[in-house]
């Protein structure tokens, strides 16, 4: 099948920015985007619809198998992993590139992810004592310690923008687990911070649960970390800290 | 003095957060951010004699097994340091919040592929991310507290250099020599710092400093068919290898034994699933023939890596089998199965549409682990002065077959052991608080941090340091040749496959070398090839090819991961490193032999 690619180029540099459009064909029902770009883009000789040589394409990527975040972006105007987003799903045949619209731009479908970086610094998400294991798995802590800090719960979350308060569900996610693990001490300074930046800002609309791509269980964390947290409440999984 | 270390992956991890608990300033230099390090894909587990299965486990058994698995090549001195500090690095992990597999707050273990005891312990088969989630979170209390800084989007260009001056500041040895002495006494070449090129920007700078490379393996040299990230090219091993590093061991190459193919790369079928009750079979007279547990009755599908990829090949190859090797979950309980195999289960299903609970799957091998890398002593330091090397990038632990879960313990430790040696050589290092069993406490702002850190006995010194330099252009911070690099990993590929011989290697040899010559003439370093000062990445990556087909052929037994048709057995004769330097401009291996064994009991 062949496939119309529409893609949204930019260089920072150059202060400019268009769509190329090109075209890819495979049979092949497993074949990715990400893998469809790394192609194009090592192909010197690759032409776009125009005839015009497409040269290389930036875009980051690590793992190609969904488990590093790397390769967030717009597909189709959705927030997707690339390497996890098959060709053949698009029935159509036509697909739109375009990079995350919350973060700066660096080139192509590459944006600049550090503010998650400092969010996660301004929370002070680190722990403030040791801790020994539960009595049992803590499987909720083993999800929350899965995120990929790709960003696409703050692409299409209603209450994020950089710059403001709310720093979003990215930096929620390793703040939560420390809600719940620390003891109340050393709990203190999270708590304050978690109910600050993240708690209040949070509008519980969910759409960062529908669009993880690790496909955290972010609505299950929450409730668990504000019942701590905001009502005192201790859950089933603090105890088996203690 | 600020410390550079190159990758942030558990081994660049490790080094930052002692090199912090000592009191020393590091940069955290990587090209993406530490979650997209190839760390965060290890699944399988960690190993460590904690003994929490009632088998009467030690960090002697776990020696014991280490050395046999990598068929005795390893230097018995590492290993036992391995094997002993094992739990110490187990029981951090568990301090610093590891949400590893629990009962009664002991960890679970697990065994895995050549271990007699359950040693593993592990978090579903996300253990790497689940170990990398809590170093960074680590990691993150010394960025707060401004003893880490980090670079991401930063590319390794080259490492800077100066040749060692005597008492009186004169050069110890003269222009001429010092060109000789990269390649025969490069210790007379000190690293002065790093080159590093930002990746959003183009530009580059120069840092000074001790340099730490924890820049992981060389599966780039293997383009789409190695089961780890596209991050990890092995441009960082080519161009310190050209800059004088002596390099060992490149010839040992893991095949891992199960691996399926999906788009641009293989992927991973953690060893956990054999550890769990996986078996493998392949047809037999219309029969599925379960041929491991009937040649190895006692470890069946669980023998180290090396033996298992080698017994596929071979059944493969014979004419009364048909179809390709299966691996058969079937028989693993199903609450095993949701409990600690949930995340491998969906991702067979996404990529091969098949139940790994109801239906064998096939598998194949494919390249995973370089057991070979950059030669460092017992403190980990590399062959030039001041230069360091930790984790996967480094030849240290593993001998000639690493172990399933002994990477990330080497890794972790590696990293420590460089920032233990730079805190004792370094003037300004404080008693560590991790030695001292204590931690800073609240580090909110810089300042804060700062004091909260003196309170904890650690004094940050902030380094005079001359301000950074920037460079206009270096030639190697161009990026490497994709389709070059394709050719060449196709070459490699077919001369080093799991069974190999002098035929096949010689033409990949003679394939390289005429790549070489090619590159020569029309590369960037064209006409003005300085020896010792690379100035073409493509060309350093050649180099480093030829140095791992020729210590192939120069290893005239079969060992390990090193399988040769026309050598088969082992000899007692080649119980020794392979050792590759560069030399006037040329490849040289040769060999150094093992330390002795210094067996305990
Ligand atoms: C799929 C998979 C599963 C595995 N499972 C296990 C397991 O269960 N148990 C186990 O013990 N081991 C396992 N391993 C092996 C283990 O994960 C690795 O050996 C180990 O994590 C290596 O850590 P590292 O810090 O040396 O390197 P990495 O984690 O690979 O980090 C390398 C770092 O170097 C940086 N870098 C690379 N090149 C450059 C450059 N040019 N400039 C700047 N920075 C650069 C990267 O950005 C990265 O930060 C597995 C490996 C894979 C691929
Ligand atoms: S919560 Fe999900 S969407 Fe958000 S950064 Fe983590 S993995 Fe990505
Ligand atoms: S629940 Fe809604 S408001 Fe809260 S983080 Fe998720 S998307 Fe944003
Ligand atoms: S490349 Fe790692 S998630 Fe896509």
């Amino acid at each position: 099948m062949k496939y119309q690619i529409d893609i949204l180029r930019s260089d920072k540099t150059a202060h400019i920015s268009y769509f190329q459009t090109f075209f890819y064909e495979t049979d092949d029902p497993s074949e990715n985007i990400l893998h469809m770009l790394q192609t194009v883009s090592d192909d010197p000789a690759y032409k776009d619809r125009d005839g015009n040589l497409l040269g290389e394409i930036g875009f980051e990527c690590s793992c190609l198998q969904k488990r590093c975040g790397a390769c967030a972006m717009r597909i189709n105007g959705e927030a997707k992993l690339a390497c996890g987003a098959r060709l053949s799903y698009y029935k159509k045949g036509r697909i739109r590139l375009e990079p995350l619209k919350k973060f700066p731009v660096v080139r192509d479908l590459i944006v600049d992810r550090s503010v998650m970086q400092d969010s996660l610094k301004k929370v002070e998400a680190f722990r403030q004592q040791e801790i020994s294991l539960p009595k049992e798995t803590d499987f909720l802590a083993q999800e929350a310690s899965r995120c990929l800090q790709c960003g696409c719960c703050l692409e299409v979350c209603p209450n994020y923008l950089e710059g403001e308060s709310f720093l979003g569900a990215a930096a929620m996610v390793p703040s939560a687990r420390l809600v719940l693990e620390e003891s109340p001490e050393a709990a203190e300074k999270v708590s304050k911070s978690y109910r600050k930046f993240l708690y209040e800002g949070c509008g519980k609309s969910s759409a960062c649960q529908d669009v993880c791509p690790a496909h955290l269980p972010l609505d299950k964390l929450w409730a668990h970390a504000n019942a701590a947290e905001v009502w005192h409440r201790k859950g089933r999984h603090k105890k088996a800290y203690e | 003095m600020k410390v550079n270390i190159i990758g942030a992956g558990l081994a660049g991890l490790s080094c930052a957060i002692t090199l912090s608990e000592y009191g020393i300033e590091n940069r955290l230099i990587s090209l993406l951010p530490s979650e997209r390090a190839q760390s965060s894909l290890a699944e399988g587990g960690i190993n460590g004699a904690l003994d929490t299965m009632g088998e009467n486990d030690t960090p002697q058994d776990h020696f014991q097994d280490t050395m046999k698995g990598g068929a005795c090549l390893n230097d018995p001195e590492a290993v036992r340091v391995l094997t002993d500090r094992a739990p110490e690095i187990l029981s951090w992990l568990i301090r610093i919040g590891v949400p590893f597999q629990a009962r009664d707050r002991q960890p679970v273990l697990r065994k895995f592929g050549g271990q007699k005891k359950k040693r593993t312990a592990y978090a579903k088969s996300s253990t790497g991310k689940l170990i990398m989630s809590a170093m960074i979170s680590e990691c993150r209390r010394w960025e707060c507290a401004g003893l880490t800084q980090r670079f991401s989007h930063h590319r390794f260009v080259r490492l800077l250099t100066e040749p060692i001056t005597d008492r009186w500041g004169n050069s110890a040895v003269s222009r001429a020599d010092l060109l000789k002495s990269v390649d025969s006494r490069n210790a007379n070449i000190a690293v002065t710092g790093v080159r590093i090129l930002d990746t959003y920007t183009g530009s580059m700078t120069d840092f000074e400093g001790p340099v730490v490379l924890c820049s992981g393996g060389m599966g780039g040299l293997f383009p789409g068919q190695t089961t780890g990230t596209t991050l990890n090219s092995g441009s960082v091993t080519a161009t310190v290898f050209a800059q004088g590093v002596r390099l060992g061991n490149l010839e040992m190459i893991q095949y891992h034994p199960t691996t399926m193919k999906i788009p641009g790369k293989r992927c991973l079928v953690s060893e956990a699933a054999r550890g769990e009750g996986g078996r493998l079979f392949i047809m037999r007279d219309g029969r599925p023939w379960y041929f491991m547990d009937e040649k190895y009755p006692e470890m069946g599908s669980l023998m180290p890596r090396d033996v298992v990829s080698r017994e596929e090949y071979m059944v493969r190859e014979r004419e009364d089998t048909e179809g390709s090797v299966c691996l058969d979950m079937t028989g693993i309980p199903k609450k095993a199965f949701l409990e600690k195999l949930s995340d491998l289960r969906d991702e067979i299903m996404y990529y091969l549409n098949l139940d790994p609970m109801k239906d064998p799957i096939p598998v194949e091998p494919g390249i995973h682990y370089f057991m070979g890398g950059i030669d460092v002593d017992d403190h980990h330091r590399a062959s030039l002065k001041d230069l360091y090397a930790a984790g996967e990038c480094c030849c240290r632990y593993h001998g000639a077959n690493r172990l399933g879960g002994n990477s990330m313990l080497g890794a972790l430790l590696g990293g420590r052991i460089a920032a233990e040696s730079i805190a004792a050589e370094s003037s300004t290092a404080k008693t560590s608080t991790h030695a001292a069993g204590q931690r800073p406490g609240h580090a909110a702002s810089q300042a804060e941090g700062r004091t909260g850190a003196r309170r904890f006995g650690i004094s940050v010194s902030i380094s005079d340091e001359k301000p950074e330099k920037l460079v206009i252009l270096d030639p190697l911070g161009k990026k490497e040749d994709p389709a070059l690099a394709e050719q060449v990993g196709e070459i490699l590929q077919k001369g080093l496959g799991i069974i190999r011989d002098q035929q096949g290697m010689t033409e990949a040899e003679e394939k390289i070398k005429a790549l070489i010559q090619q590159d020569l003439k029309t590369g960037p370093a064209a006409g003005n090839y300085e020896i010792g000062v690379p100035a073409d990445i493509n060309l350093c990556r050649l180099q480093l090819a030829d140095a791992i087909v020729l210590s192939a052929l120069e290893r005239r037994e079969s060992r390990g991961a090193h399988t040769r048709s026309d050598f088969p057995e082992k000899s007692d004769e080649y119980k020794k490193m392979t050792i590759a330097e560069m030399k006037n401009g040329k490849v040289q291996v040769s060999f150094r032999p093992l330390r002795e064994e210094a067996v305990k009991g």
